[in-house]
């Protein structure tokens, strides 16, 4: 927000790069002197004081000019000579007013006698030759000029001026052209969407079902047509189970739309592809795992999640095979979409199998998923990784114990709160309020009589309270001689509301 | 004298070239950045079904955090449209600020709040907590209210922290209308990473001005009316879809906005929670999470999505912008002067190679140079002798630059989102594009001057934000 575009008037500074304020090396051009030429014509022709021509090229007083001398000459002047010998200018016929008229901006130069004469003879070549360039009389003749003795940095500028009012042009076509090709393919959609959606009911109602018209395969030849009608073959699938989804899978088949999802499974660019498999899984195509099984651990992260959905969607047997491999690489929101792909099969995998593993978020994925289906068996190997290293595993072994709510853990844990960090002592607290087991009493009251931290307290208050009858009366008798904190913790605890 | 004039000349011209080349580039940079970024965040969320992070056991839990001052007329409503918002573990924590009208009254009666007997545990310190409100209707059993003693919403942000029990907070401005799936969108970039710690997710915020509102929700889009809305919306597209989106990918944000983001409550408590002497809270608590975990050597990220997720009232009288530009450039020199230890420090990387100095030179004396340069023309005008079609030419270059970049903003909003869905807002908005530099550009330099000199003096006044309230708008529709 704060990010306004602060650009605009700032180039204007070097705007006067090129202004008689300052002289530096980038502002000089070179001249070379031609043999018919002398240091007045030179200072007309760059609108300049020939002291000034002097004293640029460190010339002595009694200096001399000879053709093919390389002279320094400030920029500024550069497009001078076009104003300076104009077209009226041009019409007068002698030298002589057209000179006074261009020395009159020369204010402060003084022309020796000497040079005045000779220049006069001189001068009509001058003006004669720069003529020839200069009878600019058409606008873009001007602009060619301007652009022929302008400079680099000038010509880029130019360039990007003109690339940037062009883009713009463009830009504006494109929206256009955006918004009108939308509303064709709407328009297209909306034609081909009810007469596919009735059809595609139509095949669901019938007892047995033939074969799909050769009006409808003809239709799905086109790509915009084909994609209506995928879409809504799935979406319908999707809702379905049973008979009437089989019903649905002969459908995509005999339509012909297989080889068209294993050809977006195949794509190239990772999009399509994982499309492809979401298609494919979906449809049950099962021989074509295979194409799937080698972005089982691909560096996409998408293309990855993708490739484990449709996995477990195509191995209802194994479904969660890919988590063998000790390198495979799960996020929780690839994880979150794996145990979608288990609820559409209906799966529950027993998670026993990765519990000791030693990728973390294999062992993490494990961890959680036997604490939420509750997996007693498997609370020996859980209880082992409290002994963890990492402290994320213990945190997730903490957790899924409490979600359990089996008492047997309880000591372990009480006894790792001696060592852990205060985000786990809060989980430990939580999952040994949750077990609400009676052997937990002496514990609390010593975590809120010892402990400093307020919220721990707090919690173990609240262990006290909801366990059973025993741990209030202790809360009650605590609150008679408790001090103002433990008295507000207590009352914190015992408000229900909260 | 003359000499001294010849060397600043020199200087400034050089160093404003560079300067010129370095802002441009920086600009193009970003765009390419922020473009393949978009392309691919686009594709990667035709993928996503939302709905999925609802049941899922890897949902967080997520507070709301809706700290209100004075906002009597719309809290209700503003209330209810939090309490609508689609998620499965979360609670909304109002935080009245001692405000002077009925606001905590009105919440009392209509959500048949009471007292509850909260202890309030100060992890960070803030002004004292007058009491805690719950519901007794159990259909609003996920809302809780605080009422303290007036500190600004630095220190009202802290105090919902100390109350709020669950891992990530979001930080919202009460009359900000969120979209339903906005915390979803906002969780789903915590859950993708798996190496580093996700500590702030940022969303997008879009202008509500003219927009139809029903039941605390946006049920139509339009192009404010307000012009100097229509430039912010122009603006607002551009530092959203260009700027944020490319920092993001560089790992350099250095601003979620204060109006809605997501927060690691357990990282911000560590890094010692908002600033309440500072206009900028938002902006000085990023800098300070992301300096905790660098100088911790934790591996962190700060996301930025650019999903269009809450929506808000932004000023459409000159006076009130001007008030709230002022603050966010004094809110911008604060963040940047207080934490200067990381001007151009390699161990800071990103942050201190690239944000912070970034955000010195082109946001905050950006506004300063341009004043400058203009003066410096003037002296140039009056002393020498311009070269007028060189003049020109820059002129032309730099307002057209300024055109294209605002065009491509447009095209990126009109092929990713494209909320305004009428052809006519689209071009009335390039319109905005072509005036822009013109008008709203000199506007902005000027307030941000003001900020910089009430800076200087010392003014910290808040700079109180009068918004209408969004009932009364709807009225106004009818």
């Amino acid at each position: 927000m704060k990010f306004s575009v602060s650009i605009l008037f700032l180039i204007l500074l070097f705007a006067q790069k090129y202004t008689s304020f300052g002289q530096d090396s980038k502002g000089f051009i070179d001249h070379i002197v031609r043999s018919d030429e002398n240091v007045y014509q030179i200072s007309l022709r760059y609108n300049c004081p020939i002291d000034s021509i002097r004293s640029w090229n460190n010339l002595d007083q009694n200096y001399k000019i000879l053709p093919g001398m390389k002279l320094m000459i400030w920029k500024r002047t550069i497009i001078e000579p076009m104003q300076l010998v104009s077209k009226d200018k041009l019409t007068l016929d002698t030298g002589l007013v057209a000179m006074q008229v261009t020395s009159d901006s020369l204010k402060n130069i003084e022309i020796p006698d000497s040079l005045m004469t000779f220049t006069r003879n001189k001068y009509l070549p001058l003006l004669s030759e720069s003529s020839e360039t200069d009878t600019a009389s058409s606008f873009s003749e001007i602009i060619m000029h301007f652009y022929n003795s302008a400079n680099t940095l000038i010509k880029i500028i130019l360039f990007l001026n003109l690339f940037f009012l062009a883009s713009v042009i463009s830009l504006l076509i494109v929206i256009l052209n955006r918004r009108l090709r939308d509303g064709y393919i709407d328009f297209k959609r909306s034609k081909c969407l009810d007469r596919y959606r009735d059809f595609i009911t139509d095949w669901l109602y019938e007892e047995h079902p033939s074969s799909v018209p050769e009006s409808i395969l003809q239709e799905l030849k086109d790509g915009v047509n084909r994609d209506v009608f995928t879409s809504e073959l799935l979406s319908l699938h999707a809702n379905l189970t049973g008979d009437s989804a089989d019903k649905l899978v002969e459908l995509f088949l005999r339509s012909g739309l297989k080889k068209y999802s294993i050809r977006k499974a195949s794509h190239s660019s990772w999009n399509v592809k994982a499309k492809g498999f979401r298609e494919l899984a979906q449809m049950k195509i099962e021989e074509e795992s295979n194409l799937i099984s080698k972005f089982l651990n691909s560096e996409n992260e998408v293309l990855r999640i993708e490739a484990q959905m449709a996995w477990i969607q195509l191995n209802p047997k194994d479904p969660l095979s890919f988590c063998d491999d000790p390198e495979v690489n799960l996020t929780e929101w690839g994880l979150l979409n794996s145990l979608i792909a288990l609820k559409k099969i209906d799966v529950v995998p027993d998670f026993r199998r990765w519990l000791p593993s030693l990728n973390k978020s294999v062992a993490l994925f494990a961890l959680k998923m036997s604490g939420v289906f509750k997996q007693f068996d498997n609370i020996d190997l859980v209880t082992m990784r409290l002994d963890d290293i990492d402290l994320d595993i213990r945190h997730e072994a903490i957790c899924a114990l409490g979600k359990m709510a089996v008492p047997a853990p309880g000591y372990r844990l009480r006894q790792l709160f001696l060592t852990e960090v205060s985000e786990n002592k809060t989980e430990i607290l939580r999952s040994l309020i949750m077990m609400s087991d009676s052997s937990n009493i002496p514990f609390f009251e010593e975590v809120l009589l010892s402990e400093t931290e307020i919220s721990l307290r707090i919690l173990s208050a609240r262990g006290l309270v909801s366990v059973d009858s025993i741990g209030e009366e202790l809360v009650n008798s605590l609150f008679e001689v408790a001090g103002p904190v433990l008295k507000a913790i207590i009352i914190h605890a015992k408000d229900e509301r909260i | 004298m003359y000499e001294i004039i010849k060397i600043l000349n020199f200087l400034i011209e050089n160093g404003i070239f560079i300067y010129a080349i370095a802002i441009f580039l920086s600009y193009i940079v970003m765009a390419i950045l922020s473009g393949t970024e978009m392309v691919r965040y686009m594709r990667k969320n035709s993928f996503v079904d939302y709905s999925a992070i609802i049941s899922s056991p890897y949902a967080p839990p997520v507070t709301i955090l809706a700290p209100a001052y004075n906002e009597g007329n719309t809290i209700v409503e503003n209330i209810r449209s939090l309490l609508s918002i689609h998620y499965s573990d979360f609670e909304v924590i109002v935080i009245n600020d001692g405000s002077k009208d009925d606001s905590l009254e009105k919440i009392i009666a209509h959500y048949q709040l009471e007292k509850v007997d909260f202890m309030v545990n100060y992890v960070i310190p803030t002004k004292p907590v007058r009491g805690v409100y719950k519901s007794t209707n159990k259909a609003y059993s996920k809302l809780l209210v605080i009422d303290k003693e007036n500190g600004g919403k630095a220190d009202s942000l802290n105090a919902g922290i100390n109350i709020s029990s669950k891992k990530y907070f979001a930080g919202i401005d009460v009359d900000c209308i969120l979209e339903e799936d906005a915390i979803l969108k906002m969780i789903k970039p915590i859950l993708e990473e798996s190496q580093n710690r996700v500590i702030a997710t940022g969303g997008v915020i879009r202008i509500a001005n003219s927009c139809k509102v029903k039941d605390g929700k946006i049920v139509e889009i339009n192009l404010p009316k307000n012009l100097i809305a229509r430039f912010q919306v122009l603006e607002y597209t551009r530092a959203f879809l260009m700027g944020r989106m490319a920092w993001s990918r560089l790992n350099g944000l250095l601003l979620i906005s204060g109006a809605f983001g997501v927060f690691d409550r357990d990282i911000v408590i560590k890094a010692g929670g908002y600033d309440s002497k500072t206009v900028g809270e938002d902006m000085e608590l990023i800098v300070r999470m992301r300096r905790y975990m660098i100088e911790h050597d934790l591996k962190y990220r700060i996301v930025y999505i650019p999903d269009p997720l809450c929506w808000t009232e932004v000023p459409d009288k000159l006076r009130i912008l001007s008030r709230q530009r002022n603050r966010w450039t004094r809110g911008t020199m604060e963040t940047l002067f207080k934490h200067m230890t990381l001007f151009f420090n390699p161990r800071y990387g990103n942050l201190g190679m690239l944000g912070h100095p970034y955000w010195f030179f082109f946001e905050w004396l950006a506004p300063i140079i341009e004043t400058i340069g203009i003066f410096y023309f003037l002296l140039v005008f009056v002393m020498g002798n311009p070269d007028w079609p060189f003049f020109f030419l820059l002129l032309g270059f730099t307002y057209l630059f300024a055109v294209t970049y605002s065009a491509w903003a447009i095209i990126f909003e009109e092929f990713t989102f494209a909320r305004y869905r009428r052809k006519r807002d689209v071009f009335r908005l390039l319109v905005i594009s072509l005036v822009e530099p013109l008008f709203y550009h000199p506007l902005n330099v000027w307030f941000a001057l003001r900020g910089n000199y009430d800076y200087l003096i010392g003014n910290i006044s808040w700079g109180k934000m009068e918004k209408k309230g969004f009932t009364d708008k709807a009225k106004i529709k009818k």
